[in-house]
Parts: C-alpha cells; sequence; structure tokens
C-alpha cells in the first residue's frame, strides 16, 4: 500500500471543506471492513482518506412521524442493539445480526455496507424490501434523495459520483402489520459471504397475501427484488401449491454466476430452498 | 506536519502511549511491530480467522483491518494486557488452562479476548451464547469444546462469587 492522506472530519462542515479541496482524490471510510482487504488485493487504491465515523451528523437513528432515518455511519453492532429498528424494521437487524462475526459488525457500517455495492451485501435486499431511500450529499454539498430501488446500477457500481457520500438510509413506517424474514447460505456459520440470501416482506391478511416484496443477494450481479415471483404471490392465498410453484419460478428468474462460492445450479436449487424457508418463516411470526 | 504521518496517543494495557504511525498503517502492524506486544496473532490478513482480535475501547475488533490512526485515543487490549497488573493471571485464563482449551495456541489471545468481553456484558450467558459469540475466531485445533466448557466455568465462578457477597 502507497503513501495516503489522511483526514477525519468532526462534522459535516469540515467534511464539505475537505471534499471541497480534495474531491476527485476522496475515499471516504468508515469501518474500513470491506475497504482495507480491497486495498491489499489492490482492487482499491485510495489517495486521500476522509474518514466518516466521527461525523456527528451521520451517527444517529431517529424515528420521526413517517420515516426512520439511520444515520450512514451507524454501526452494524448498533444496528443490531436499536430498541427503534427492532421495532420498526426486525428484518434489517436480522439481516445486521447475520453480517460478518462480532469482530466486523463492531466496526463496519450500514452506509459502508450500502456503498460498497458487494451483491451478496446483506443490508440490501431488506432494505430494497423496506422500499428504503438514501440521502446523498454530492460534491457541492447539495443533499438529494434516492430510491434503493434506482441505487445499484451494475457489479459494484452505484449511482455515487465521485466525492458523493450517502449520509443517512430513510425507511418509510407501515402503518399495516408486515411479516418478513432474512435467511442466507453461506460457507461458514459466521463471517460468511452470501451464496445466496434472501429478504422477504409480506402483507398478509389471514392467509391471503395482498402484497409481497422478495430481493436477493448472490443471484445477479447486483442486490435484486424479484419483481416477477413477486406478481406470483400478489392478491393469492398462500397454500402449499402456491409456495411451490412460486419457489420454482424464483430459482428460474435470474441468471446467477458460477463461482467458487457455487454454481448456477447451486444456487438455483438454494434459492427454492430459501424461498420456502422464508415464506415459512414469514408466515409463522403471523401466527398462521 | 503532513498529512501522511500522524502523531497518535494510545492507552494501550493501561500504558499511554504516543506514537507516530503513518495513514495507511494497521493496527495490527502497530501493536507487534512498533510497541513489541506480540500476543496479538497475525493470522490471514483480510479478516476472517480473527486471530488478529483486539479490544478497542472495550469492544473486540479485527486488528488487520483497522488503520491505527483511525483509533487514535483509545483504550486498547490486547492479550497481554488481561492478566492484572501484578501478574496474577484473570480467571478466564486458568479456565483456559484447565479445561484443554489451548493447544497449538495461535487463536487464544483472540478467544481469551472475546470471552472476557462476552463475560463482561453477560455475566451468565447460556451454551449458545457463547457459542455464538466466539463464532468469529476460528481455532483449527481444539474443535472448541474446551474453550466452550472454559468459558462455562468461568460463568459459574463468577455466579459464586456473586453470592458469596451477598
Amino acid at each position: 500500500m502507497n503513501h495516503k492522506e489522511y483526514f477525519k472530519p468532526n462534522n459535516t462542515q469540515e467534511l464539505g471543506q475537505l471534499v471541497k479541496e480534495f474531491g476527485s482524490k476522496v475515499t471516504f471510510i468508515a469501518g474500513g471492513t470491506d475497504l482495507i482487504p480491497q486495498m491489499r488485493d489492490e482492487v482499491k487504491s485510495p489517495e486521500v482518506f476522509i474518514d466518516i465515523s466521527e461525523i456527528d451528523e451521520l451517527l444517529s437513528i431517529v424515528e420521526e412521524d413517517d420515516v426512520i432515518s439511520i444515520g450512514a455511519a451507524t454501526k452494524i453492532s448498533e444496528v443490531t442493539s436499536s430498541f427503534i429498528l427492532i421495532t420498526h424494521c426486525p428484518i434489517l437487524v436480522s439481516a445486521a445480526e447475520q453480517l460478518g462475526n462480532i469482530l466486523t459488525r463492531n466496526r463496519a457500517t450500514i452506509g459502508g455496507n450500502i456503498a460498497n455495492a458487494s451483491p451478496c451485501s446483506d443490508t440490501a435486499p431488506p432494505l430494497l424490501t423496506l422500499n428504503a431511500s438514501l440521502v446523498i450529499r454530492d460534491i457541492k454539498g447539495e443533499v438529494k434523495t434516492q430510491s434503493i430501488n434506482d441505487f445499484f446500477l451494475s457489479y459494484k457500481k452505484t449511482a455515487l459520483q465521485q466525492g458523493e457520500l450517502i449520509t443517512q438510509i430513510l425507511i418509510p413506517k407501515k402503518s399495516e402489520k408486515q411479516c418478513g424474514s432474512f435467511v442466507k447460505i453461506g460457507q461458514r456459520n459466521s463471517a460468511a459471504i452470501s451464496v445466496v440470501s434472501m429478504a422477504m416482506m409480506l402483507d398478509m391478511d389471514s392467509g391471503h397475501c395482498r402484497q409481497a416484496k422478495i430481493a436477493m443477494g448472490g443471484m445477479a450481479p447486483i442486490p435484486i427484488r424479484a419483481l416477477k415471483t413477486e406478481q406470483l404471490l400478489k392478491n393469492n392465498t398462500i397454500n402449499e401449491a402456491l409456495i411451490e410453484s412460486s419457489a420454482h419460478h424464483l430459482a428460474q428468474e435470474f441468471l446467477p454466476i458460477s463461482d467458487i462460492r457455487g454454481s448456477e445450479e447451486y444456487r438455483r436449487h438454494l434459492t427454492a430452498v430459501l424461498f420456502k424457508r422464508s415464506i415459512n418463516n414469514s408466515l409463522k411470526q403471523q401466527g398462521e | 506536519m503532513d498529512k501522511n504521518n500522524h502523531i497518535i496517543q494510545l492507552i494501550v494495557n493501561r500504558e499511554p502511549t504516543t506514537l507516530l504511525v503513518a495513514s495507511n498503517e494497521l493496527l495490527i502492524n502497530v501493536i507487534r511491530d512498533r510497541l513489541g506486544l506480540t500476543g496479538t496473532k497475525y493470522g490471514c490478513g483480510t479478516g476472517q480467522c480473527a486471530a488478529c482480535t483486539v479490544l478497542v475501547n472495550g469492544q473486540p475488533v479485527l486488528g488487520c483491518l483497522t488503520l491505527a490512526v483511525s483509533v487514535d485515543g483509545a483504550e486498547i487490549v490486547t492479550a497481554e494486557g488481561v492478566a492484572a497488573p501484578d501478574g496474577s493471571l484473570d480467571p478466564i485464563q486458568d479456565a483456559f488452562i484447565g479445561n484443554a482449551a489451548i493447544q497449538c495456541g495461535f487463536c487464544t489471545p483472540g478467544m481469551i479476548l472475546v470471552s472476557k468481553n462476552l463475560l463482561e456484558s453477560s455475566p451468565t450467558p447460556s451454551e449458545d451464547e457463547i457459542r455464538e459469540h466466539i463464532k468469529g475466531n476460528l481455532c483449527r485445533c481444539t474443535g472448541y469444546n474446551g474453550i466452550v466448557k472454559a468459558i462455562k466455568s468461568c460463568t459459574s465462578e463468577k455466579k459464586r462469587t456473586e453470592l458469596s457477597t451477598l
């Protein structure tokens, strides 16, 4: 690793000055749990680090009338212990609990996990099913909001331009009671990079599915919603036959790669397994 | 002072230390090479084995993935800092010795630190909670049962101590 500069601003004003001065050369760092391995592999070679892990405005979890706001520098360990998130977004908490191990969770941040944009990101599938939006600070200091559904563009490429920073993750509060589940399968039972993962949120009316949101990791170049399978569940009564046929359809909805973690065939097989597991987990929450 | 090098202050095993570090210097290298504290082990270097576990402000983190400059001002505890200042072993260390929890010893520093961290936040964990907490630390020798037994034996010890002070 070569010579680098490092700054740790205390607030967004200091951040702004640094971005203005170094904009084109800036790499944001918080926990560094993805960035440092990438630097070792020479995939990334930052010139200027701006450490955002102590900027107040990026650190709180706030519940407002219609929305939950999570600061992008919130650690994964803080996500798992947040009363607000346990109450309002248990699927996100479940995914955070399964991310990495306790050591990575003590440093990794939710903003970092999203911006790193691994197709196997653990926080992305739940956030996709929660219809989350990202508040993004551009290089001039102006702020825009973008739906996470439009954020992942292609393999590890997001809508973030050079010098742009996710500052908050916004999750709309739902008045209807929903049930859901996040499951992942990896090659070890901790610090596992998902071979396949699945987030599912169901809007149920005793046995009848009003709406379903399903998002997957490890099945496409990006974390992705399974829009076709969602339609199969929508406005239907959930029974064994529907679960079976939907599992089959979902396994065919994407074209996953074969790599050292799993072949295409294995990933498709896992998809069907995880779908049945997820839907049964979710329905159990309802007391179905 | 340019922004490639930083003067940082750490409290390492209760001792204040001031160091000049490069921006990209890793905490594990500072601990092992600069401070000579080789109790912390360099395993995979990629955050997957947790042999490099150290406590930063009480929380276990991976030394191989942490920039030293990013923990300026922190309290660091390494394996060498677990025993009392007079050298007497911490109950968890005695427990590891007494329960066949150590073979080659490479995972032991990390295991001891996460065990201490667990017992501090949760003095009477169940076996499931113990296994969950040490999940990130790989051991290639013991099969983990001795380690789990060692941690379990400390929970009873603590309970007994608490009861005896009532």
